[in-house]
């Protein structure tokens, strides 16, 4: 990545701050709800995808199958909600814990695990949960899933600043975590683990250490997801929530948090614009994000940031 | 009982045995993992239901055509998408493989719909097997794979290319000292796999018929059995297909169908915990 001047730095970090700024001026700007809803959706996605940016981005951990993390957060939610009317501010975090547990079981049994194993290990993970919702239909209402959970809240406004504002604190938090010693710890073991073994770095803790915050966030957002549509199925396990996990945060740019948020924004807005055009949607998703893979693989953000700045100051933000 | 659980084992084993070999060719290879492969299973039944239902084209021409569609597929895949990665060539190529796979899908979504698709048996009538009556088609699956396997048995450990493949599995930089180009090693063995998958596909339409997501199970078998086997044996794979194929089939007459692949996935979880270098395989490496 290389080390960032100072001034691109205050640079960069205005634009930021003014997209930050921007995002909190939005229902003043836009007075329609609609739009508001679907940026919900968008803050959602962009934690998901920063929190999995933790794991495959910065230790280098291929979990494909990020879903787990989310319908156990989901499913954890729903019921918690449906059975005793637990509000969500309670389901939530509860979501999150149960999430975290599964990071926890899946990380200690996959510590030895790299590569292909991990992403496997990941992926027969969440289709055992979504099997064992499907067979055992009678309890878990099977491809239906549940619905007529409580939602978040009714007004469409609280539900926007609540999910921009937890995006946010989502978004900080990771990237405070990955900017510190912590950082710099799980990408040496992200490039090299025996060499971070040999200088003395507790690996297996640090993985861990990894997986519980990743799921937690997992599991946590999942729950929000649930209230706030209402409704849990068992597709959230699937293969294509991982992969649009993947896709915000490789078309965002990996590896630099901001990134998913950007790739999370710019996917789920271009759904809606393509909503037209209807089923072509993840066709030209998919192939949006081969083309991006190909051509700029550091992904959106960096590559504009950089853009922008040999604009402005025919220098590189990124030397 | 026993005699069906026999029969049926058998032609899900060879089902799976043709998937999982160039699934095990590709990760003994060209050591990367090809989320893609699976998608290569589907597109092989799509393109014979073009080629033999809509185009009414007769069986000897369509099947060679849909498999020379699929291994083009590949092939450009491998040129244009795989070999240009740079850096962290292992998550890349499992990245853009499994958006690959989400393309192909959709692609296939919308030009025939979410409704399974089937097609006439190609041969018709059933055979009376040790007191079953069996479709013939599904025999059909049984002798062809038998023949394939054992043509590429042969063409691995007899022929030179056969040669050089083993030598690029064993040590590519050694293989490529002795003047073996491994970018054409991988792209004849990606080639291969898909040949497989496609054919793979080819014969259980008729049974099975195709749908947009027909790939994601056999395909996460298909892994599970190359895992079980040891990663890059190849009599390991045909031995665990088998192991995986009468279980399923064990599981599905004693238990449920429904609870087939969950049996497979356990089998994944358990494999991958307990004894990641398989059954067969030597030194597993990450």
């Amino acid at each position: 990545m290389g080390y960032i001047k100072k001034e691109s730095l205050t640079q960069s970090h205005a634009f930021t701050f003014g997209f930050i700024l921007f995002l909190f001026l939005i229902p003043v700007l836009i007075r329609d709800p609609y739009i508001w809803g679907i940026l919900v959706i968008a803050n959602i996605y962009a934690a998901l995808g920063a929190s999995f940016d933790l794991l495959l981005g910065y230790t280098g951990l291929g979990v494909i199958g990020y879903g787990l993390f989310v319908g156990v957060g989901g499913y954890t939610a729903a019921s918690f909600s449906l059975a005793f009317g637990m509000s969500p501010w309670l389901t939530m975090p509860l979501g999150g814990l149960i999430g975290a547990f599964f990071g926890l079981l899946l990380g200690i049994s996959c510590l030895r695990l790299r590569g292909l194993y991990l992403a496997f290990a990941s992926f027969a993970s969440a289709a055992i949960c979504e099997k064992i919702i499907l067979v055992f239909h009678d309890i878990t209402n099977g491809f239906e899933g549940l619905s007529g959970v409580v939602p978040f809240s009714l007004s469409r406004i609280v539900n926007y600043y609540a999910s921009l504002i937890m995006m946010l604190v989502t978004a900080g938090f990771l990237f405070v975590f990955v900017k510190g010693k912590m950082g710099l710890i799980i990408q040496s073991i992200r490039n090299d683990q025996e060499a971070a073994e040999a200088v003395g770095i507790n690996t297996t803790r640090y993985k861990l250490t990894v997986f519980l915050v990743s799921s937690f966030l997992g599991g946590f957002w999942g729950a929000f997801m649930t209230h706030y549509m209402t409704h849990v199925g068992p597709e959230v396990f699937g293969l294509r929530m991982g992969i649009l996990i993947i896709m915000i945060t490789v078309v965002g740019g990996m590896r630099t948090i901001i990134g998913s948020i950007g790739g999370a924004y710019l996917l789920i807005i271009m759904n809606e614009l393509l909503r037209e055009i209807g089923e072509f949607r993840l066709l030209i998703y998919s192939l949006i994000t081969i083309i991006i893979f190909l051509l700029m693989p550091e992904g959106i953000v960096p590559g504009m940031a950089k853009f922008v700045s040999t604009i402005f100051k025919k220098r590189s933000l990124f030397p | 009982m026993f005699a069906e659980i026999l029969i049926y084992g058998l032609v899900t084993s060879a089902v799976y045995a043709m998937l999982a070999l160039g699934l095990t060719l590709i990760i003994g290879i060209a050591r990367v993992m090809n989320l893609a492969h699976g998608a290569f299973y589907m597109l092989g039944a799509y393109a014979l239901y073009t080629t033999f239902s809509s185009l009414k084209l007769p069986l000897f021409i369509s099947v060679p055509i849909s498999l020379l569609v699929v291994v083009l597929i590949a092939i450009l895949v491998d040129i244009f998408c795989l070999r240009p990665i740079k850096g962290d060539r292992f998550h890349g190529i499992l990245v853009i493989t499994l958006i690959l796979a989400l393309f192909f899908e959709e692609v296939i979504m919308l030009g025939y719909g979410p409704q399974p698709r089937a097609i006439p048996s190609y041969i018709s009538g059933r055979i009376l097997f040790a007191g079953v009556s069996v479709p013939s088609q599904r025999l059909l699956v049984v002798v062809v794979s038998f023949l394939v396997i054992s043509g590429l048995w042969a063409f691995i450990s007899k022929t030179r290319i056969g040669g050089a493949i083993l030598s690029v599995s064993q040590d590519p930089e050694a293989a490529a000292l002795m003047g073996i180009n491994s970018n054409k090693i991988i792209l004849l063995v990606n080639g291969l796999a898909a040949l497989l998958a496609s054919l793979a596909g080819i014969l259980v339409v008729p049974f099975l018929s195709a749908s947009p997501v027909m790939w994601i199970m056999p395909f996460a078998k298909a892994f599970t059995i190359v895992l079980l086997g040891g990663l890059g044996s190849i009599e390991g794979s045909i031995l665990a297909a088998f192991i995986l194929g009468y279980s399923e089939t064990i599981v599905s007459f004693a238990i449920s169908p429904r609870a087939t692949e969950l049996v497979a996935m356990v089998i994944l979880f358990l494999v991958i915990i307990l004894k990641p270098s398989g059954l067969m395989g030597s030194k597993v490496e990450g």
